[in-house]
């Protein structure tokens, strides 16, 4: 145990702990009030990648995955006194409210600008830093490098290591096996891999591609470290990841991904809660439901599409919205009845992590049996980008048994595009042709350059009448917002309403947001999901330190 | 359908001017290429000044100021205006002088002063900046910030309220000339009639006026930029680093950004980032303010500065060109800040034929006739 100070008052906790995780656990679920509204709001991840910050005396914000050590000085925040103020201003702060007749007018505006300058509730720049060198860069030099250590990202590494080429794999959490991370077979594997090899980094994450370099960090909150990567050729099995739902209070402490939630209890011995609901209607859903209830917890799944729910205690309803005031204590469904619950976990959809594949500049399409957008690429992961290869959910969230094939191809692709004698992967494909839903229309997409379909919301639109439904929780923006522009403005362009309303502009860059907002942009607007489109993808993946980047000038 | 005038590049430029010809009765059309302000317009830092170094590019931008400031009554968009001042840090003596002689000669008769700042005012009122090596500051206390996509977008949509029309995704392939004369341009494989034609597409500009046989002499360059996480608003002014060529300011949203000039990138390129430039600006942004060093970028861009000559935007024709074509170009990287005035200069001179005497300087004929301005202040 080790003693650090939150908002001034001693707290004991577990030595080696993340932060976050630390603080959940004490029972501090906000870390800062919201940028508009004032509401609470805590981690709703607790992923590598994630978005919430920390104010810790000395270095300023930083990421939920600083261990704890002896004396840190925290700050957290909850919304304060504000809140109830601007909840009785909120109805003039609707998106464009600046453009409104008594905010526009000079005195007007210089009466706002005053009190907002005032308000803002980010933290603030830390009197005293202390100063010291740029960490110099590591240089990490490979045939193969693949991104991302789940399931698929082992067997392409281990798969490519066989041809003989020097293989090195990145993963960003502290252990291997993305959203399987507590599952044996990805530990053999792993076993397996580094036997074979494949150089395995863990806490390292591709997160910048350059014109002129690509740039890995390697995460040690918060001194982080620079690392110059090259590779013949890259295979990306970067995963998904859960993302928002929209629903009511959606933003309230205590709504966290379901990957998270598990990594909170497996991961940390940290619980959740006590009595928690899973939204979704996947495999996926019914698997966490499962784990989480195995463990002791209460826990309900609300599902609204038919699924196997063998095991696990289950309503068929749409989630109307979450109750609480400053954390979820119940969830109100639509056939009005109340669950009552501490936490909840979304598990709507698994949504491919495309980031670094747009960022290389590999198109994205859409497909809603995919996961929603996910980037174009053929049956041996190949993309219209040379020397780029993507596989695993990243590529798109089709059955598990073809992706497994699918990820030996691509890890002997990537070998032979490297220059090493791959045998052939005729057969791999083929078989995981034989196993795959929809991977063929993905292909098809590649092969004529765009793939949209659509014709489901995957669940994510529980319900975005409610007043509180949040597409984007760091700029709180919500579905009354985005329908205002899109009714309004008739701007239906993804970038376009972002440049309105901060849509995606916040910390976590659109991991949480941009597959809810365009499928309700979609819905309302009468759009294809393409049309929308994303924000251009720009580096880095997740927010670097200054003090990393600056280690790199030369 | 036969239009009096059209808009080539729906940026801030060319929708001031469409929004100024509309004012004035003309019929016309802005085509953008991509969608509305997606060029140079929406990926500027918002900044606007009024101390140039040269007397013209400064009596300019003190029009331009007032127009910009007074936006929200003519578009009924609030370009949420905040005046925090540039502060230009200055670790040389000989730039010391440079700005007080101009201030002294120039700035302050044209009623713009600003005022020097010793080392231990710039400590005391930014306690978080390094004053390692610095001698002073000059700070101007009129220059501010807007929202540049709220003016973008402001312009936008009071040009179509005054009956102008706004075509997004309208790729502009030529300009069709006739005899000594502009008949209209080429859209996206349709010709389009029009009498006048004005080229504000920036950066893309010379690609365009080749078609009607004219080059101007800009050449694009590529900048790039970022936005770091927010704090609380800290950095009222905009900070120059006058040494590194380097600024970092806050928007009003509290985000920090900046950039810095380097490394140089001519040509219409491909808008992505280098690792050169991250890794210099990081280094300098934390040399500079030391308890940033563990804030997060979280986002990079690049945009276009179209570079002349002279640091000094082209508008209205040369007599030699084809009888109808017009240029309000080569911003030089000032085009949001000059952009209210020069659509309004512009608009005139396309409409009426008049030419107002603080445009008078900028003719595309300044190249020939030797009459460049000297203007050095670039950056911000």
């Amino acid at each position: 145990m080790v003693s650090i100070r939150v908002n001034d008052r001693p707290l004991d906790v577990k030595e080696g702990l993340p932060l976050g995780a630390s603080l959940y656990e004490a029972g501090i679920y906000s870390f800062e009030g919201s940028f508009k509204l004032g509401r609470p709001r805590g981690p709703m991840s607790f992923e590598w990648w994630s978005p919430e910050r920390i104010y810790v005396e000395g270095y300023g914000p930083v990421s939920h995955m600083m261990k704890c050590t002896d004396g840190l000085k925290i700050k957290t925040s909850d919304g304060g006194i504000k809140r109830p103020f601007i909840e009785a201003i909120s109805p003039l702060l609707k998106v464009g409210f600046q453009h409104g007749y008594i905010f526009r007018n000079k005195i007007g505006w210089r009466v706002t600008w005053s009190f907002m300058k005032r308000t803002l509730p980010h933290p603030d720049i830390p009197s005293e830093v202390e100063r010291k060198e740029f960490p110099s860069p590591i240089e990490v030099e490979t045939d193969v490098l693949v991104v991302g250590g789940g399931l698929y990202g082992l067997l392409a590494a281990i798969s490519a290591r066989k041809t003989g080429a020097r293989v090195v794999l990145f993963e960003g959490n502290e252990d291997v096996g993305g959203h399987i991370f507590h599952d044996e077979r990805v530990k053999k594997l792993a076993k397996e891999a580094e036997e074979a090899g494949v150089k395995i980094m863990r806490e390292t994450a591709l997160s910048a591609v350059f014109e002129d370099a690509l740039v890995a960090v390697q995460l040690k909150e918060p001194d982080a470290v620079p690392i110059l990567v090259r590779a013949r050729s890259i295979v990306i099995a970067t995963g998904a990841r859960e993302v928002l739902s929209v629903f009511g209070n959606n933003d309230l402490p205590g709504v966290m991904l379901g990957t998270s939630a598990l990594r909170l209890f497996k991961l940390y011995g940290v619980k959740p809660g006590r009595r928690g609901v899973v939204i979704g209607s996947s495999k996926w859903a019914v698997e966490i439901a499962r784990t989480l209830s195995s463990s002791g917890m209460d826990v309900v799944l609300v599902h609204d599409k038919e699924v196997e729910v063998e095991g696990v205690n289950a309503v068929k309803a749409r989630v109307i919205e979450a109750l609480g005031r400053r954390k979820v204590e119940g969830v109100k469904l639509d056939d009005g009845s109340v669950v009552k619950a501490d936490f909840i976990a979304l598990a709507n959809v698994r949504a491919p992590s495309m980031e670094i594949a747009a960022q290389f500049g590999v198109k994205i399409g859409f497909h809603s049996g995919l996961g929603g957008f996910v980037p174009l690429h053929g049956w041996e992961g190949e993309t219209s980008v040379e020397g780029v290869f993507i596989t695993g959910e990243a590529g798109g969230v089709d059955e598990d048994e073809a992706l497994v094939h699918f990820s030996k191809a691509a890890g002997l692709s990537a070998a032979k595009y490297a220059g090493f004698n791959a045998p052939d992967i005729d057969d791999e494909i083929s078989e995981g042709r034989k196993a795959s839903r929809k991977m063929g229309e993905l292909v098809d997409g590649y092969k004529k350059g765009e793939l949209c379909v659509f014709d489901d919301d995957m669940g994510l639109m529980q319900n975005p009448e409610h007043k509180r439904s949040f597409l984007c929780p760091c700029l709180d923006v919500t579905t009354y917002d985005v329908k205002k522009i899109v009714k309004e403005l008739g701007w239906t362009k993804m970038e376009k309403i972002k440049r309105y309303s901060g849509l995606g502009t916040g910390r976590c860059q659109g991991k949480y947001c941009l597959l809810p907002s365009v499928v309700y942009i979609s819905r309302i607007g009468n759009v294809r999901p393409v049309d929308v489109g994303t924000f251009r993808m720009r580096p880095p993946l997740a927010p670097i330190q200054l003090g990393v980047l600056g280690g790199m000038d030369r | 359908m036969k239009y009096d005038v059209v808009v080539i590049g729906g940026g801030v430029v060319g929708l001031a001017t469409a929004y100024n010809l509309a004012k004035k009765g003309v019929k016309g059309a802005v085509f953008e290429k991509g969608y509305v302000g997606c060029g140079s317009s929406t990926r500027n830092v918002s900044r606007f000044r009024v101390h140039f170094w040269s007397e013209e590019n400064t009596r300019f931008a003190i029009e331009s100021r007032k127009r910009l400031l007074n936006l929200g009554k003519m578009t009924k968009w609030n370009p949420l205006p905040v005046l925090g001042g540039y502060l230009w840090v200055i670790y040389d003596e000989d730039v010391m002088k440079a700005y007080r002689t101009n201030n002294d000669r120039m700035w302050s008769r044209l009623g713009i002063a600003g005022r020097v700042m010793e080392r231990d005012e710039i400590r005391e009122k930014y306690p978080y900046l390094n004053v390692e090596g610095v001698i002073g500051a000059f700070y101007g206390p009129q220059d501010g910030q807007v929202h540049h996509d709220f003016v973008t977008y402001g312009y936008c949509s009071a040009a179509i309220r005054h009956g102008f029309g706004v075509y997004e995704g309208a790729d502009v392939k030529s300009i069709v000339v006739s005899g000594n004369s502009v008949t209209g341009i080429s859209v996206n494989g349709k010709t389009i009639e029009a009498k006048k034609v004005v080229v504000c597409a920036g950066a893309w500009s010379n690609s365009i006026l080749s078609s009607a046989g004219v080059q101007l002499p800009l050449v694009p360059e590529r900048k790039e930029l970022c936005v770091i996480e927010p704090f609380k608003r800290r950095i009222e002014p905009f900070i120059v680093n006058t040494k590194m060529n380097f600024y970092v300011c806050q928007s009003i949203r509290g985000e920090v950004m900046g950039s810095i000039e380097y490394p140089m990138v001519k040509g219409v390129v491909e808008l992505r980032n280098t690792l050169k430039w991250a890794a210099r600006f990081s280094r300098v942004l934390v040399e500079m303010i030391p308890s940033l060093r563990y804030a997060r970028m979280m986002r990079m861009w690049s945009g276009f500065y179209e570079v002349t000559p002279d640091h000094s935007h082209i508008l209205g024709r040369d007599p030699d060109w084809p009888e109808g074509l017009y240029v309000g170009t080569g911003f030089s990287g000032h085009g949001f800040m000059m952009a209210p005035f020069a659509g309004e200069v512009l608009a005139e001179n396309v409409a009426e034929d008049k030419v107002h005497p603080l445009m008078k300087p900028y003719l595309p004929t300044r190249f020939k006739e030797g009459k460049e301005i000297k203007e050095t202040m670039v950056i911000g």
